[in-house]
């Protein structure tokens, strides 16, 4: 069996899967990222028919709301021994708290979807984060991070130019939210996908 | 010296509670330095001084330039040094927000700054966090979750104390430099802070 010491940057991250598989699951989070965070509260400023005062705390407690979350993914993660379960579970909170948000209008409700949203937006990017950092040996994560935050912000490209500057200005808020929630379920599905890699890496970690 | 000294191989850094402490600090200050321009937009949109294209170019321009350099900062990270990364991508961001405002010329170049530092800070901080919590790896997610997450209360904080320094430095005439001067040296106190207590690896070299 080949050490953790004798691998190179190419054996030990460029030519991991589960590299790749944790930084399409960060692609499609980062691309439901991107557009939230710009058109949540142009949403809400623009679609929801509440007073600008409303909005303005809407939109501050939905950034609010990555601060706790975040920390609260990581123990749950650190917990658990294992992330994906975690980004699956975020990606899905997201598409359901998306697609409410079109058919409210109260503020109550809209409160609730604020809530759903903020919560899960971190949750995917927080654990794909610790995946890559643990998925291969600390000497090399760094570049492992880097290789799926470049995934991932790739995501962040598309969900910026394709969704938020053409999909929703051209077909307007209801195709933006869709969008989001068809990322959404594609990155459920590879982080699910996830699960094998995250935990055949914690196998190997542990007899290294 | 750079490095902390562990005698016992067994034995687990207390000082990783430090390293955490002072690259969350690191990562809230990058909302800070990145996303003050947005808070402050309505109100130079509406002066006629900013234009919501300016906004689409700046933002556009921040992401690509992160893009291409998250791997370039992962691989640097792992060759060079995390702490020596982060700091650099503090300083740049340092440099970055105090020409922003000087000319339009600057502030693209500003920007396209911006995106090289978040790649860096994107990058690094976790990789650090992975060396100092190697040793006790069910912790690492944990930590990287409260990293994840100062970059988010930076989100919530960037839409008020950015606004508040705007008026307070005059509104629409001086308000915009006042703005981004405060920033880079809110940003240049938290890299000094960084600078002094971050350590790059719990051993008395840094290949470990």
């Amino acid at each position: 069996m080949t050490s953790f010491k004798e691998l190179t940057v190419s054996e030990a991250v460029l030519k991991n899967p589960g590299v790749y598989v944790t930084g399409i699951a960060l692609f499609c989070n980062f691309i439901m990222v991107f557009i939230t965070f710009i058109y949540v509260p142009s949403f809400l400023a623009m679609y929801s028919g509440l007073p600008p005062e409303q909005v303005s705390i809407l939109s501050f407690i939905f950034y609010l709301m990555g601060f706790p979350s975040s920390i609260a993914v990581g123990i749950i993660h650190a917990k658990l021994k294992l992330g994906s379960p975690l980004a699956a579970i975020g990606l899905l909170l997201n598409a359901v708290g998306t697609i409410a948000m079109l058919y409210v209008k109260d503020f109550t409700s809209l409160l609730i979807c604020i809530i759903c949203i903020g919560w899960s937006n971190l949750w995917p990017s927080s654990s794909c984060l610790s995946i890559a950092g643990t998925i291969v040996p600390p000497k090399f994560a760094g570049t492992s991070v880097g290789v799926v935050s470049c995934l991932g912000f790739v995501g962040g490209c598309v969900g910026s130019f394709v969704g938020g500057m053409y999909m929703i200005a051209r077909y307007g808020f209801p195709a933006g939210w869709w969008l989001i929630c068809i990322t959404s379920l594609i990155g459920l599905c590879f982080a699910i996908l996830d699960i094998r890699f995250e935990r055949r890496a914690l196998a190997k970690a542990s007899t290294a | 010296m750079d490095n902390v000294d562990v005698t016992e191989k067994s034995e687990i850094p207390k000082y990783r509670w430090v390293i955490l402490a002072v690259s969350c600090l690191g990562t809230f200050s990058g909302f800070l330095a990145m996303n003050s321009f947005a808070s402050i937009a309505p109100f130079l949109i509406e002066g006629g001084v900013w234009s919501v294209a300016d906004l689409g170019l700046w933002s556009g321009i921040t992401t690509v330039f992160c893009t291409l350099f998250l791997m370039p900062s992962g691989i640097l990270a792992d060759k060079y040094g995390r702490k020596i990364i982060t700091g650099f991508g503090l300083i740049i961001w340092v440099i970055a927000s105090i020409i922003f405002p000087i000319s339009p010329v600057l502030k693209l170049l500003s920007r396209a700054l911006m995106g090289i530092g978040y790649a860096m800070l994107w990058v690094a901080p976790s990789a650090l966090l992975v060396s100092w919590f190697s040793r006790k790896p069910s912790e690492i997610p944990a930590a990287i979750g409260t990293l994840v997450g100062f970059w988010m209360l930076g989100g919530a904080v960037t839409m008020v104390l950015p606004v508040y320094l705007f008026f307070l430095g005059g509104g629409l005439a001086g308000g915009e430099f006042y703005t981004f001067m405060i920033m880079g040296v809110i940003v240049l106190v938290i890299a000094i802070v960084f600078w002094v207590f971050g350590k790059e690896k719990p051993t008395s070299s840094i290949g470990g």
